[in-house]
Order: structure tokens, then C-alpha cells, then sequence
């Protein structure tokens, strides 16, 4: 079987299993870390989510929505910013997400000048007769520090565009003294430790320490979550024996040996003569 | 006016007054005073004359959408099957004149069958209507210089004492071609219709228009949107018969007082539904950074389609089957173009973007991100690889810095990972390292020298965080200390 059919079932089992709640299928889905799914309960679908993460953490909230997002199925995703997010924080990089299970030809980049034109520009995200089977499925918004124009109001319109175009609505908020919002979950996360260690001092798997500091429709509670993006899934991080040395990791790079290009993956790696070594 | 020729102020526009005074153009300034001391003198402001012109030829659309400039002082307008509309030839050029009187501009103007015979009856005969065939009749007492030729050429003529263009076309043409070359002939040819001329238009032709005149100038934004939405919904009548859709659309608005306004739209895919449309337009008047002023009203409204192009299918319907792959791609790709025109009216086709996977190892250029308005396109050149599968371990940061960040680095081995770095003013301490992964510079694209080689390191920090750095550069001869730099942040 190859790779790609691989792939694909391994999505359609996470979808199966993330849809499999009382909720009734399509309205919501489920994180995979049997722990907090017990505690939390089903997590509804048709509405707004918030994530909040200082501004250091922002990769680490980002990596936990891109997990969410593939946890969410393949339908489509809009990620609006604001302009100066990608001077601090970084731009989107799509190989990053690609590897992460998120697909990038699904993704449309946004970016608004300021908090205002983005949470505008969110209104034309939510689609108007939205196809609720592969219309836009999610889309995030993600803001810096804690913007005047972001009130209750400003919330709740987004509660509602969510469910009338049976889209996810993600806030990402990265900033501190984040005030109450309409949101249905808030989730404080930042990076954790990995567990599993691959080759000797390696980082291992993405792991995010998340809390849950309100839930409308559950309990409360923090855990440690590590995505594993085979599975589509978060999960209670494994000790460390269990990790298993995957196939496809970059090469160590040995004297004589050069990652580049054409030569990366190919016949040729590995099969430098001595005479032809390039010093360094 | 005076204008600088050859170091020396020279007439180049009189006015009615001047000239029954008996001053031409080409005088020099210090002659012209010495004639009237108390002459009034501005000097000629060129690139102020051509905005004007520019003006007065947009205004110029309203009788056609085939309008040229015509040397710096002159237009050319096509009416070939626009006059009915206006009721007649005559009818069309007393209405422009007597518009553009209104506006205080002094226009000559003349009709007839070739734009030479236009061209030389509006500047050297006594304006007018050109009768059909008549061209010939009406060119033969006017000067030569009516012919738009070179003033070096005009005076080797004079000389010869061919002084009108009935005394060129009295000549034998082989010796007239001989002496002062095809051109000449070739010009007189074509203003009396022998041979075809060729007008270039200002601006793109659209491919279908449609418009609203009102007796009364339109000033109320609801009644100016009601009128765009009819002629949305006219445009895509006509659309529809030529089984096409549009993905340029633009609305002009005439002012009375000779102002034009145009709003552009543009969509990813060819599209025709009058909601859309509709829609795209309240975003971008909406969005407009100065807002539509319709002054004391609008009195001629039109929209335009550009870039037509067969219509997608609309497979929306077909979506009723269970896990259809191919209706799901389509589906979404649809919902996603949606999106995507509206924001893209909304907040400018570039902020509104795509990734296309590259094949290249080159992190910077690994992704390309493209306007989602080019998206298709550029997918339609077929060139893009899949993107990678999922991975176990992340290969690749979440976030890429647009710009690698300096940073100061302590590694226990030269060669080896770092230990502890200082990225924008906070030490970190690295608690796990992977790498190098080591990324060459792609010699078979470079045509300069090379970059160094890169080794990339993914690091943790003792409380979670994780890095891209890599060292820029291998240790070696003449490298001592290669400088190292933060380039991505991974989840």
C-alpha cells in the first residue's frame, strides 16, 4: 500500500473517531487524549474556540490549533493575522503545517493591517451557504495583545457567523490580561518537554501543556498533550522506550557528507569517495 | 504660454487676443515683448497638460470606450456605431462641445471617415461633419502640414512650393516618394481612406459593457447601488448569452462635472452571478480608503467585464454523492475561491494568499506564496510537487522568521550543536539538540558565488520551546567563527 493510502486512512480513522460522540456525529469532535476528552466532553464543532498563549508562545498555540485543524477534518481553512505578526512571530510556513497534517492547498493566508480590518475581514470568512460537508471548515483568527475593538460584541458575532456557516471559529490570542470573550472553550497552552528522545539528545514529539480554564459544556483541567501527526491526534505523551525510530528523518550530517539538493535522498548519499571530500 | 526650446523661451499656445495681435507660435519670448511690452506670460506646465488631457479623455468614454490621445493637445474618439445612440453624428459632436464648454474647455472638433481626415479638418480646416466620401473634398485646400508631418519635411515641401495638399496630390507620386520618402504619401492615403489607419486606444477595450444614463445626476448612494445592481444583473444577461463568465469587472462613474471614478473587482475564476458581483462591489465601496463622491451626481454609470473565460461547471449540485474525492476537491476549492474574491475586494489581492510547494531544499523558497487570485493559474502550470506527507518528528518549524535573526551562540565542540544562545536579548539553555541537517547552497540555479553551507539544528529549551538555528557556514580555512542565526520556531 502506498504512503499516500496510508495517509489518507489514518485521516479517515481520526475523523471517524473524532466525530464519535453523543453530540451526533458532524457537531463535534474530540482531542484523541483519552484523559481530557473524558473531562472535557464533546467539543462543539459550529462554534468559537479560544486559545491563549503569551507572545513567546506563540509557536507552541500555533502548533496546538494546527492540531486541532487537522483534528477537525480536511476542509478547507482560513488563518487571518495581522500584518505585524509576521515580523515577531514569524509567516506560516507551509512545509511546517504540511508536516504537521494539515494540508497547505487547503489554507488561505490572510492578513489585515490591524486587530479591526481583521476581525472585519472575519465576517467574509464565514461564507454565506456554506457546503457543510467540504465548505470552508475552520477558520482562525489570530490576534496580538488585547485589542480594544475585540469585545463581547465583537465575540458574539463571531459565535454567531460560526454556527449559521457550520464553520470551527479558533481565536488565537497572544498577549497577557486577556479580557472574557463568547467563546465556548478557553484554552491557555505553552510548550512543554518532549518525552520521547529519538536519537540520543533529539527533541521529541510537539508537546504542549494545556489548560482548560473555562469549558461551557464540561469540567476544567490541565494536561500534558503531545501531538502525534501519524494519528492525527493528541495524546498522553509515551514513555520513552515505546518511541519507535521513525523511517524518515533528516540525515546526520557526517564528514564528507552534504544534504543538498538532488544528492539528498538519492543513490548518491553516503557514496562520496574519500578523494572527492569536501573539507569542513 | 512660453515654453524653453534650445535655451530660449519660445510662444507654443496662444490665446484668441494674442493672435489678433499678430503673434504666432515659435516666436521667441523677447521678440513677442519687444512687439507688446505688456504681454501676459505663463510658462507651459507639460506634465499638468497631460493630467488634463488624461481627464478629459476618461470623460471622453462616455461616448465610446475606444478613445486615443492624439499628440499632446488632441483626442481621437471612435464612434463607428455609438452616434445612433446619441441620435446622430451632429447630434454627438454638439452635445460633446457643448459639454465641454460647459466645463470651460476650448475644443475644435470634426467627424469623418478616417481618423487623418479627422485629425486635419479639427486642426487646420473649420471643424465640422466630414460628409461620407467627402475626404478627399476636404482636404485638398488645407495645408500641408495638415498631414501631421515633421516641420523639417514641411518646409522641404514650401521649398518645392508644394504648399497645400491638393498640390501633393496633383503630382506625380513616384518622384513626391523618391524625394520625401513612402510616409508622406502613405499618410495622405490614409486620411482620404486609401488605406487603413490603425487607432491604439488609451485603455484596454472590455470585452462586454453595459450602462445607465440619467436625465437626472444620481447622487444618493442607495440609488447609485440600486443602479449598479441593475446593471450587474444586465452584464450578466449578456455573459450568459456568450456562455461565459468574467474575472474583471469594473465600474465607472461619469460626474456631471467631468470627473470619472473607476472601482475595480477582480475574482480567481471567471464568474457571472449578479449576487456575486454585487457582492464584491458593496466589499470594495466599503473598503475604499476616499470614498465615492458623487459631487452634485452621477449622470452616466457603466460596468465593464475584462478577461472572460468559460465558466466552471457548477458542481455544487453534483455534491450529493457519499465521499466523492473529486466533488470534495471541488467543493472546496470553490468555497475557498469564494472566500478568497470577497476578502480579496475586501483588503487588496495581496493580502490574500496561497502557498505552491517548490521543489527545492531551500527552506526560504520552499513554499511560494501567491496571491489566491493567481493561485489557479499559477496551479495550472502543473509545476508544483505534493507537499510533504505528515511526519512523526516536525522536520520543518511552524513558523519561519522572514528574516534569519542574528544570534549569539556557545556550543561545548565548534562543530558541534550549541549549548546555550542569546536570541533577542534572552539567554536560552538548550536542554536537547538534533542535527546538523546540512543544506548546501544549489549551485545549478546560482550564477553568483555561492552562499555557505548551512547546518540547521532543531533545539530545545529547558521549558519546552523549540527552534530552527543554523550555523551559516562550516568551520574551516578562512572561516574562524561562523555566525549563527535563528531562522524558525517549531510547536
Amino acid at each position: 500500500m502506498s504512503e499516500q493510502a496510508v495517509t489518507a486512512l489514518r485521516r479517515s480513522i481520526a475523523g471517524l473517531e473524532s466525530a464519535a460522540s453523543s453530540l451526533g456525529g458532524e457537531a463535534a469532535f474530540s482531542l484523541g487524549h483519552d484523559a481530557a476528552d473524558a473531562a472535557l466532553g464533546p467539543l462543539r464543532r459550529h462554534a468559537l474556540h479560544e486559545v491563549i498563549a503569551s507572545p513567546s508562545q506563540a509557536p507552541a498555540a500555533s502548533g496546538f490549533i494546527a492540531g486541532l485543524l487537522a483534528r477537525l477534518g480536511r476542509r478547507p481553512v482560513v488563518w487571518l493575522r495581522q500584518d505585524a505578526a509576521g515580523v515577531e512571530g514569524g509567516e506560516l510556513h507551509a512545509p511546517g503545517l504540511a508536516g504537521f497534517g494539515l494540508d497547505p492547498a487547503r489554507l488561505l493566508s490572510v492578513r489585515g493591517r490591524d486587530a479591526l480590518a481583521v476581525l472585519k475581514a472575519a465576517q467574509d470568512a464565514f461564507p454565506r451557504g456554506n457546503d457543510r460537508r467540504s465548505g470552508i471548515g475552520a477558520v482562525v483568527i489570530e490576534l496580538n495583545g488585547a485589542p480594544s475593538c475585540l469585545d463581547l460584541t465583537a465575540s458574539r458575532r463571531l459565535v454567531l457567523a460560526a454556527r449559521e456557516a457550520g464553520v470551527t471559529a479558533l481565536l488565537l490570542r497572544l498577549g497577557d490580561g486577556i479580557a472574557a470573550s463568547a467563546a465556548v472553550t478557553r484554552w491557555e497552552v505553552s510548550a512543554a518537554p518532549s518525552a520521547g528522545r529519538v536519537r540520543a539528545h533529539g527533541p521529541g514529539r510537539p508537546s504542549f501543556a494545556v489548560t482548560v480554564s473555562r469549558n461551557r459544556h464540561g469540567a476544567t483541567g490541565r494536561w500534558l498533550m503531545e501531538w502525534d501527526s501519524h494519528a492525527y491526534s493528541f495524546r498522553e505523551p509515551l514513555p520513552v522506550a515505546l518511541v519507535p525510530t521513525p523511517a524518515r528523518r533528516p540525515d546526520q550530517a557526517q564528514p564528507g557528507r552534504i544534504r543538498s539538493g538532488n544528492l539528498a535522498e538519492g543513490a548518491f548519499a553516503g557514496t562520496w569517495p574519500a578523494a572527492r571530500r569536501v573539507s569542513g | 504660454m512660453v515654453g524653453k526650446e534650445k535655451g530660449a523661451f519660445r510662444l507654443t499656445c496662444l490665446d484668441a487676443r494674442a493672435e489678433a495681435l499678430g503673434l504666432v507660435t515659435g516666436k521667441a519670448l523677447a521678440d513677442a515683448r519687444a512687439m507688446i511690452p505688456r504681454l501676459d506670460v505663463v510658462e507651459e506646465d507639460l506634465v499638468a497638460d497631460a493630467v488634463l488631457l488624461g481627464a478629459i479623455a476618461d470623460w471622453c468614454d462616455r461616448y465610446t470606450p475606444l478613445v486615443a490621445l492624439d499628440g499632446g493637445d488632441g483626442l481621437l474618439l471612435d464612434i463607428s456605431g455609438c452616434a445612433h445612440l446619441f441620435g446622430g453624428e451632429a447630434e454627438l459632436g454638439r452635445d460633446c462641445l457643448t459639454r465641454l464648454k460647459r466645463q470651460a474647455v476650448t475644443v475644435r472638433a470634426a467627424i469623418a471617415g478616417t481618423p487623418g481626415a479627422a485629425r486635419a479638418v479639427a486642426r487646420y480646416g473649420r471643424g465640422g461633419i466630414v460628409a461620407p466620401g467627402g475626404e478627399g473634398e476636404a482636404l485638398l485646400p488645407l495645408p500641408a502640414a495638415a498631414l501631421g508631418i515633421a516641420a523639417a519635411r514641411q518646409q522641404g515641401l514650401a521649398r518645392m512650393g508644394l504648399i497645400s495638399i491638393a498640390d501633393i496630390e496633383t503630382r506625380p507620386r513616384a518622384p513626391l516618394a523618391a524625394r520625401f520618402g513612402g510616409d508622406l504619401l502613405d499618410r495622405l492615403d490614409m486620411a482620404i481612406g486609401r488605406l487603413p489607419e490603425a487607432v491604439t486606444p488609451r485603455r484596454p477595450l472590455p470585452d462586454c459593457m453595459a450602462e445607465r444614463r440619467f436625465a437626472e445626476p444620481l447622487a444618493h448612494e442607495a440609488g447609485i447601488r440600486l443602479a449598479l445592481s441593475g446593471l450587474e444583473q444586465s452584464l450578466s444577461e449578456m455573459l450568459e448569452a456568450r456562455g461565459e463568465g468574467a474575472k474583471l469587472f469594473e465600474a465607472s462613474f461619469f460626474r456631471s462635472d467631468g470627473a470619472v471614478r473607476r472601482i475595480n473587482v477582480e475574482t480567481g475564476m471567471p464568474v457571472r452571478e449578479p449576487r456575486v458581483i454585487d457582492r464584491l462591489f458593496a466589499l470594495k465601496l466599503d473598503a475604499l480608503a476616499d470614498p465615492l463622491d458623487p459631487g452634485f451626481g452621477f449622470d452616466l454609470i457603466r460596468l465593464s467585464a475584462g478577461a472572460t473565460g468559460p465558466l466552471l461547471p457548477d458542481q455544487a449540485a453534483l455534491a450529493t454523492g457519499n465521499g466523492d474525492d473529486v466533488v470534495d476537491e471541488i467543493v472546496a476549492e470553490r468555497a475557498l475561491a469564494e472566500v478568497a474574491n470577497a476578502l480579496s475586494a475586501r483588503l487588496g489581492p495581496q493580502r490574500v494568499r496561497r502557498f505552491l510547494a517548490q521543489d527545492t531544499h531551500d527552506p526560504l523558497r520552499a513554499a511560494l506564496s501567491v496571491p489566491a487570485l493567481r493561485y489557479g493559474e499559477m496551479m495550472g502550470l502543473g509545476t508544483a510537487p505534493p507537499w510533504p506527507e505528515p511526519v512523526d518528528l516536525p522536520e520543518r518549524p511552524l513558523r519561519l522568521l522572514t528574516r534569519p535573526e542574528p544570534i549569539e551562540v556557545l556550543a561545548e565542540v565548534p562543530d558541534g550543536p550549541p549549548t546555550r544562545f542569546r536570541w533577542r536579548r534572552a539567554v536560552h539553555d538548550v536542554a536537547k539538540a538534533e542535527g546538523p541537517e546540512r543544506i548546501a547552497a544549489e549551485w545549478w540555479i546560482s550564477t553568483g558565488s555561492l552562499a555557505p553551507t548551512r547546518d540547521y539544528y532543531r533545539v530545545e529549551q529547558s521549558d519546552g520551546r523549540r527552534f530552527w538555528l543554523y550555523r551559516d557556514g562550516l568551520y574551516g580555512p578562512g572561516t574562524s567563527h561562523p555566525p549563527w542565526f535563528m531562522h524558525g520556531l517549531f510547536a
